[in-house]
């Protein structure tokens, strides 16, 4: 009976790797069944170890850290292409505001363009200014520019007129436009609303040298930038362009 | 000639640059730690799964994952448990998602899934009894002995890999191989 007793202590004993306690130890010094008990304890623990040890060092195969290599790569690759495709966002915004902006306007707000425009003076667009605007920086809204060519589009495709100018050059009359392809709208209202919200700064770079670090750079300063389309596109154009619909004004600094 | 350009506000080359220079150096640290702490990975994930191909798999994404949020990692030295954890996390998912699966497989056809002939070659009598007993243990109790046999860790290292105190560890460790031992008495 006194064996008996003993057994779970000796099995915890085994399992636990642990020396015996005293009085354990004398009762299987003593006694020659628990002794042979104990062995074989301590015998089947080691089987385990021994097996579950084999089990944890199974062999990793040697394609896994190749294919983990590949994968950082290709994710890699993928993260440094995602900031030019990331703004889709900011081109459905867009998207949705030209499709607002080319549905019906009321009478109303197309008389009040064309009041609010019809003061605006002669303008002018071209996809290259000729001259040199780092010389006054800061004064490009009263740059003129080449005259635009006759070359218009009409309908979706026809390029959009991005106009930027200060309320004393509208009272002037000067105001610079440049052309924008049509397949870069979308473009240009992302960056006319990143300009709206401050995270953009218009600045004047000479084109024929590549950006350098610590280049000096002019920063422009625009009060109003507009998105209109050219002047006669569509039956219902203005004699300053149809409005877009966004028209963006935002003072930068 | 001049043109007008648009410049985000601290210069974006400068930016990028940096971004770029910023991966390449996480990019290194962890393929320090790749080339290291990979087996554990891959041992973990097979000790839950006991299979090779799920386990590669679950230690491949476990891998990409800690890459994706290396970032997050405040104290790099902890790299080790923080991959166990991810991988045993993983391995835990697959396992279940296998187990509900095979019970919707068994449902359909009735026939009990057989170990294959190479399989049973493998294993001897001994080691397909210890890996069937191994499999009734809970996760916790798997881990534990799983980890403790592996690599020559001590009872603080897996403590320290499983965010748990050391008493913990060895009770699981204590219970574990108990269970283990009457499967196969």
């Amino acid at each position: 009976m006194s064996c008996e007793r003993y057994r779970e202590a000796l099995i915890d004993a085994a399992a636990s790797g642990d020396a015996l306690p005293l009085a354990l130890r004398a009762h299987v010094e003593a006694c020659a069944s628990c002794q042979v008990a104990f062995e074989r304890e301590r015998s089947l623990f080691a089987g385990i170890d021994g097996g579950v040890r084999a089990a944890a060092s199974a062999p990793m195969p040697a394609s896994l850290l190749s294919a983990v290599r590949v994968r950082i790569s290709q994710k890699d690759a993928s993260a440094a292409r995602r900031p030019a495709s990331a703004h889709w966002a900011y081109y459905a915004a867009a998207a949705g505001a030209v499709v607002i902006a080319l549905s019906p306007l009321p009478r109303w707000s197309r008389n009040a363009i064309n009041t609010a425009h019809s003061d605006a003076g002669a303008s002018v667009a071209s996809t290259e200014r000729k001259q040199d605007l780092s010389a006054q920086p800061g004064l490009t809204a009263e740059r003129s520019v080449a005259p635009v060519e006759s070359r218009v589009g009409r309908g979706r495709n026809s390029p959009t007129v991005m106009g930027t100018s200060t309320p004393s050059d509208r009272m002037k009359g000067n105001r610079v436009k440049v052309l924008v392809p049509p397949d870069q709208e979308l473009l240009l209202a992302h960056y006319v609303r990143a300009l709206h919200g401050g995270s953009l700064r218009l600045a004047a770079g000479d084109s024929s040298k590549p950006p350098t670090l610590g280049s000096p750079i002019d920063v422009i300063e625009v009060s109003r930038v507009e998105l209109l389309p050219l002047p006669d596109w569509g039956p219902d154009s203005t004699s300053d362009g149809k409005r877009l619909g966004d028209t963006v004004n935002g003072a930068l600094k | 000639m001049q043109e007008l350009v648009l410049i985000q506000p601290g210069g974006s080359a400068e930016r990028d640059w940096a971004k770029q220079a910023e991966v390449a150096a996480t990019r290194r640290e962890f393929e320090e730690r790749l080339a290291e702490c990979g087996p554990l990975a891959y041992r973990v994930a097979r000790g839950v799964l006991r299979n090779d191909a799920d386990a590669e798999d679950v230690a491949q994404e476990a891998l990409l994952r800690a890459y994706r949020r290396f970032d997050h990692l405040r104290d790099r030295n902890c790299f080790r448990s923080w991959l166990v954890r991810i991988t045993f996390r993983l391995a835990l998912d697959r396992a279940r998602s296998a187990r509900r699966r095979e019970q919707r497989e068994t449902l359909w056809s009735q026939a009990p899934p057989q170990a294959s002939t190479e399989d049973l070659a493998a294993c001897s009598e001994f080691q397909s009894r210890l890996e069937r007993a191994m499999e009734d243990l809970s996760p916790k109790l798997r881990l534990v002995v799983l980890l403790a046999a592996m690599e020559g860790h001590t009872v603080e290292e897996v403590a320290a890999m499983l965010g748990v105190p050391p008493g913990t560890v060895k009770s699981r460790l204590f219970f574990a191989r108990k269970r283990l031992a009457e499967k196969l008495r």
